[in-house]
């Protein structure tokens, strides 16, 4: 599904990924651990196209993406949430999915559709998916108006309205309670059964172990450890990695 | 005094309408990319010169007239936003407010060489307008005013509509707001801020129709245009477009009831306008539109 070849990123002489590769499996839920700084927010900005990498490539279905612009990825499949949430607070909940719905108009002819009719489609759609992630009741509020969990909830559902089959979550576990917690993860789990892949940044260990077929640990923007969940638990450079932030 | 008021009301809505058509290209383009583009009143400056083009020197029918200058306006805006403003859209805000000073004194250039610096006015000689008398005698009104006035109104509608239901409305809405999100969502920027240009240098040129149909046309009639739209949509609390149609309604309002109703010389409008701007501003720092802004400051 996705192939990260040495994959380099630098801010003047800071090498915020350096010369990374790893790949995701297509169906699996991968997930991207490491301390804080390890470059795992800025993999994700490169490989959905925000920022442009130094060197290396990325390639997302056996394409060649790396010189896309981030829209006609999302085009292509990637979906993705952000650390800090970033929903359109102005617009109800219900119109931050229609808004992710795929088509945007490419053709001059398309700009004053769609009609009513379509509409009301968009609108059902628009609702399954708040009913999926349990927020039906809240489509008409504005969506800056939600709690903080409900508004992860959102972003999430919001990722999925992209019709994306590659969903990238960062940090999909922070700052919510256990039930939450599990709600998201059993969402996860539905939408993976139904044949989506997911890439996940969290802190959450426990999460993260739990939910992953494979785990990616970074350090210092380069791949430290690649393997199933129990492997990485194991590995001492992982541990070292952990350790040696906490000396800090 | 009141027999002259329906006179003086039209004389508003008119001059209103004109800001209006002008403030929201203003207010548009500050939506997505934060800066007041300053070429906005010389878009409408040359909006007037491709209509005397096409009308009065072309000889074309006044209605294929007005769509041409709409179609050949806004693929000037694409063409001005992809070679100036696209390749500093990263850059802090000032620098495509600088260059917005320049394409505007460019386009000013441009209709020189091509029209020549003399006034020129769309009245040919021996023609007369139509003119309605309403009210008993106390209201005349020009056959292209109303026309006018049914176009701008048109294209508010549309706009408003295009705004709120298509699918490239919302996708402004969301570019807007977070250009990162609008991208990885699948919306392309590019298309969009395109779109945005189109729009609002299409609406002033069919300013610039409006304001040459009254007056002359002059190089420099945009400047005095430019700052007036730019008053509505400070008025009006920036970035809302509501806001800037209202400012605008104030400011077309006020400066024609001042020099209407009092004996203060016309010659004095402007000044008095900007004063009761300084005015409002002080009772509504961001506008009366703009308490948004300020809330969101504070979170």
């Amino acid at each position: 599904m996705l192939k990260v070849q040495n994959l380099h990123k630098q801010f003047g002489g800071v090498k915020a990924v350096n010369h990374c590769s790893f790949e995701v499996e297509e169906g699996s839920i991968t997930g991207l651990i490491g301390p804080n700084g390890a470059g795992k927010t800025t993999t994700f900005d490169l490989i959905s196209g925000l920022m442009k990498p130094t060197e290396g490539h990325i390639h997302i279905k056996g394409e060649d993406v790396t010189t896309w612009p981030a829209h006609k990825r999302a085009r292509a499949g990637i979906g993705r949430t952000f650390q800090a949430i970033r929903i359109f607070p102005e617009m109800k909940a219900i119109d931050n999915i229609i808004v992710a719905f795929p088509k945007h108009p490419d053709k001059l002819r398309d700009v004053f559709t769609p009609t009513r009719k379509k509409r009301e489609q968009l609108k059902v759609k628009a609702m399954k998916l708040l009913k999926d992630v349990g927020i039906a009741d809240k489509a008409h509020l504005n969506a800056g108006d939600l709690s903080y969990g409900q508004k992860k909830l959102l972003e999430i559902a919001r990722a999925v309205a992209t019709g994306a089959d590659f969903i990238m979550l960062d940090e999909p576990a922070a700052g919510i309670n256990l039930t939450l917690l599990n709600q998201i993860r059993d969402y996860i789990l539905k939408l993976n059964k139904e044949g989506k892949t997911f890439f996940i940044v969290e802190h959450n260990m426990q999460f993260i172990m739990d939910i992953s077929d494979k785990v990616v640990v970074m350090d210092q923007g380069k791949e430290i450890a690649i393997g199933k969940p129990e492997e990485i638990q194991n590995n001492p450079r992982v541990i070292e990695a952990y350790l040696g932030k906490k000396k800090e | 005094m009141l027999e002259i008021l329906p006179q003086i009301i039209w004389f508003s809505l008119l001059a209103s309408a004109i800001y209006a058509l002008v403030a929201i290209g203003l207010s548009l383009i500050f939506g997505i990319l934060e800066f007041i583009n300053f070429a906005q009143g010389d878009f409408a400056m040359v909006g007037a010169y491709l209509f005397f083009g096409f009308v009065i020197e072309g000889g074309l029918p006044w209605w294929i007239g007005i769509a041409m200058v709409v179609i050949v306006a806004a693929l000037m805006g694409v063409v001005i936003e992809r070679i100036t403003f696209k390749p500093v859209r990263k850059s802090p805000p000032f620098i495509p407010l600088v260059i917005s000073i320049g394409v505007g004194a460019l386009l000013q250039a441009i209709m020189i060489f091509k029209f020549g610096g003399s006034v020129k006015s769309y009245r040919t000689e021996g023609s007369k307008a139509e003119v309605y008398k309403l009210f008993g005698d106390t209201l005349s009104v020009t056959q292209s005013q109303i026309t006018l006035m049914f176009v701008t109104a048109g294209l508010l509608l549309g706009l408003y509509l295009f705004l709120k239901y298509s699918k490239t409305g919302t996708a402004i809405r969301a570019v807007a707001d977070n250009q990162d999100v609008a991208a990885i969502l699948g919306v392309s920027i590019n298309k969009t801020i395109g779109i945005i240009f189109a729009v609002g240098t299409a609406l002033a040129a069919v300013a610039g129709v409006m304001i040459a149909n009254e007056q002359n046309l002059s190089i420099t009639m945009g400047l005095s245009l430019g700052v007036k739209a730019f008053a509505a949509v400070v008025l009006g609390g920036v970035g809302s477009l509501p806001g800037a149609i209202v400012g605008a309604f104030i400011i077309g309002f006020s400066e024609n009831f001042i020099v209407g109703l009092t004996p203060i010389p016309s010659s004095y409008k402007d000044a008095i306008v900007f004063g009761l701007l300084i005015i409002m501003l002080f009772l509504y720092p961001n506008g009366l539109f703009g308490a948004k802004a300020e809330e969101e400051a504070r979170a």
